[in-house]
């Protein structure tokens, strides 16, 4: 009965991580390049749609922690043993770590991206796609939490 | 592809070169080879007044004016003027206004008052004194000590008159200094002054539409000005100044009416094939599919001349990325919907293209969608009438599906990069390229049974292409180097090409990723939309239909942004990197016809 709990608590805090993280992560993000793009609007006012579409490039990450969310919550029963709640807490842990750090670096990418488009240089395409590069790791990150998921039946 | 170009040197006696220059505007077609890049004074000064009119139509266009549109009684010049003027003026009664509406804003708590009043009181002896203070300063026995009167309270102060007939009551409170100026002067004034800022506003909006047109059109005459002017740099003095030469670039496809232009005006000319090395400029010619993904091209670079244009080997992948991305019935219908509104609104045609791009990319939503079983982020596959019709069962299948495009995506890259090779240097130099696709090829199709995948069949025979793959890598790799050379180089070869082609595979993931997670978004929509339509009686349903147009709308925005950002990644890194692009090329701009 207490391993149950301590499973069936493991596992929660798997998914807390998970959101909790990947949000923080986006939502402070989307604040750098919301910051980024509010200072370049002082120099130049019409460039506001761009460096929108930048801003918003590190809100996918938060997506993605729910995403990974949705996936592993139909796991958590009060059945759920040990391993499959150490499964979860490290989906949890990949999850949340990575989708935070590439947020946090992609809006930093982003942000002098919007500071260049300010300053009147057309780097706009060229931002968008180094933009994405550290997204990738995320997007590694969720497929690694889905696969996760698929072998955590195999653990009863 | 890349249009044909050819170079053209023009003989012309220093006199008539003006002239020449002139007709050659007119016909557009020349992109002219520069030999100079200094501007000169008048170039500099008609960069300035662009400068200024392009502003000017900037703050214009912000006012959206529909006043209609009247014969300007003034010059281009004068009318610029006369706005900037009208401008200034509004920018120096702004800063007046709010230094009175400050003065007004400190005035106001004590009201309306006989200012004469309180001066013939002071002159038979009695003070009005003006104090402030914190209302939880206020010491009611003050009330008591001197003939108070509280006149306001106005956000937690306190603003009373204290009538003394000798010297400062002792008060623990502020003095209140009046201006020069009543309240009701100030008040006057702010009424004068926002009248003459509103005759500003009204002659600014009237005028707008007249003077943006005019404007344009003067932007239009000195840019013409400004690169006739460059052109007139161009062209090399020889033999004593009496000669100039003046070289340009024209696709073939418009030469004819260039030829007949100079022959009529028996014009000495050169003319030449286009050599790659002297990196002559890129004209994209595709057909009408591939040319709405050209706008997609320039985001990065163009190519060089003797390279491919990739745009029409990208544009079905691109869009069929975007597919995947957002695959959904219901979705790709909205994006339908929204691009054929916005496409008959616009007037542009860039933007019409676009939108025509953007009906694709919903097109290739909706087949996506019915390929997955979405509509509206519904599972189709519930249905039993259409379950069987649905080709993708599982989230793993699309796993297996977005590496699959991905493998299909880069063997489709290494061959344009074979082909490639072969065009321009030679079959033996092209033999790595082959060996590798051959060698990737078999390790792809190994690969797939991994994922679940029967290949039972075609497992025996794997072996020959990745052998001759292997064997072509080692082998070949540097034609005409002896063979020791050619094998140390190609281990080094095919650990770069084993380990980058598995880091390409593995970018493809990203498509299942934003797939499945546009489709959970979807889904929380729906599950949270049920719940507000089931258990809010009566304006439940109106909310649901509301929270299910915000929620799927933002789904569709993010669905839409990732869907093109991540495309482009894969275009621009990993397709354009296995088909060996190279670039940038320097884009066609003909004279007359630069913007």
């Amino acid at each position: 009965m207490a391993s149950q709990n301590l499973a069936y608590f493991l596992a929660w805090i798997g998914l807390f991580l998970m959101v909790a993280l990947s949000g923080v992560g986006s939502a402070w993000g989307t604040v750098i390049g919301g910051r980024a793009t509010v200072g370049a609007m002082k120099k130049r006012d019409d460039i506001f749609p761009s460096c929108m579409i930048l801003s918003a490039l590190p809100g996918t990450q938060g997506l993605y922690g729910f995403g990974s969310f949705f996936i592993l919550k139909a796991y958590i029963t009060p059945q759920i043993n040990l391993l499959q709640a150490c499964a979860i807490l490290a989906a949890g842990l990949i999850g949340g770590t990575v989708e935070l750090i590439s947020a946090y670096h992609q809006s930093r990418i982003v942000a002098t991206g919007i500071e260049s488009i300010g300053s009147g240089h057309d780097v706009f395409a060229k931002t968008l796609i180094l933009g994405v590069f550290p997204e990738l790791y995320a997007i590694i990150a969720f497929a690694a939490c889905f696969l996760i998921g698929g072998v955590i039946p195999t653990l009863a | 592809m890349i249009e044909k170009m050819r170079k053209y040197t023009f003989v012309l006696y220093h006199q008539d070169y003006e002239n020449f220059l002139a007709e050659l505007q007119k016909l557009g077609v020349v992109h002219i080879i520069r030999s100079c890049d200094e501007k000169t004074e008048s170039q500099t000064k008609n960069l300035e007044l662009m400068k200024e009119y392009g502003e000017c139509v900037k703050f214009l266009t912000k006012l959206k004016s529909t006043a209609p549109k009247q014969a300007s009684p003034l010059p281009t010049k004068a009318l610029l003027n006369k706005i900037n003027e009208a401008r200034a003026e509004k920018e120096k009664l702004l800063h007046t206004i709010d230094q009175v509406k400050k003065q007004i804003r400190d005035l106001s708590p004590w009201g309306h008052f006989d200012y004469d009043l309180v001066r013939k009181l002071k002159e038979s002896g009695l003070t009005i004194r003006f104090h402030t203070c914190l209302k939880n300063h206020f010491k009611p026995e003050w009330q008591e000590k001197y003939p108070l009167s509280i006149i306001n309270e106005v956000g937690g102060i306190l603003y009373f008159v204290v009538i003394t007939d000798d010297g400062d009551p002792c008060l623990e409170s502020d003095t209140f200094s009046f201006h020069q100026h009543t309240l009701q002067e100030f008040e006057n004034k702010l009424v004068e002054l926002e009248n003459q800022q509103k005759d500003i506003d009204d002659y600014l909006y009237s005028i707008a539409p007249t003077a943006i047109e005019m404007f344009n059109e003067e932007l239009k005459r000195l840019s013409r000005e400004y690169e006739f002017e460059d052109a007139l740099q161009q062209g090399k003095f020889e033999a004593e100044n009496t000669i100039r030469l003046l070289s340009g670039w024209i696709p073939i496809s418009l030469e004819q009416g260039l030829k007949d232009f100079l022959d009529k005006n028996n014009i000495i000319y050169v003319s030449e094939e286009a050599k790659a090395e002297e990196n002559p400029p890129i004209k994209l010619r595709n057909n009408w599919f591939a040319r709405l993904f050209e706008p997609i091209s320039k985001m990065y670079m163009l190519p060089y001349y003797n390279e491919f244009d990739l745009t029409p080997f990208f544009a079905p992948f691109f869009a069929l990325f975007f597919g995947f991305c957002n695959a959904d019935i219901g979705y790709g219908i909205a994006i339908i919907i929204l691009a054929v509104i916005l496409k008959w609104k616009m007037k542009n045609k860039g933007m019409k293209d676009i939108m025509t791009l953007l009906i694709i990319f919903g097109t290739a939503s909706i087949i996506m969608g019915w390929v997955m079983g979405s509509a509206l982020a519904y599972d189709l596959k519930t249905i039993p009438a259409i379950k069987d019709k649905i080709f993708i069962k599982d989230n793993n299948q699309i796993f297996n599906y977005a590496l699959l495009l991905g493998a299909i995506q880069i063997l489709f890259g290494i061959a344009i990069s074979a082909i490639k090779t072969i065009r321009n240097n030679g079959f033996k130099f092209g033999l790595t390229t082959i060996g590798t696709w051959l060698l990737l090829f078999g390790l792809t199709v190994l690969g797939s049974s991994l994922l679940g995948t029967d290949i039972s069949k075609v497992q025996p025979y794997l072996k020959y292409p990745i052998y001759l793959g292997l064997a072509m890598i080692l082998l070949f790799n540097s034609p005409g180097k002896n063979i020791i050379l050619n094998i140390l180089n190609g281990f080094w070869l095919l650990y770069q090409i084993i380990t980058g082609y598995f880091g390409d595979i593995l970018s493809y993931i990203r498509l299942f990723a934003l797939s499945v997670s546009s489709a959970i978004l979807g889904f929380v929509m729906n599950s949270i939309g049920s719940q507000i339509a089931h258990g809010i009686p009566v304006v439940g349903p109106i909310i649901f239909v509301l929270f299910m147009l915000f929620g799927h709308t933002l789904n569709i925005a993010l669905g839409g942004l990732s869907g093109f950002v991540h495309p482009l990644r894969l275009t621009f890194v990993e397709f354009y990197k296995n088909a060996a692009f190279a670039g940038p090329g320097l884009e066609y701009k003909p004279f007359g016809k630069k913007e």
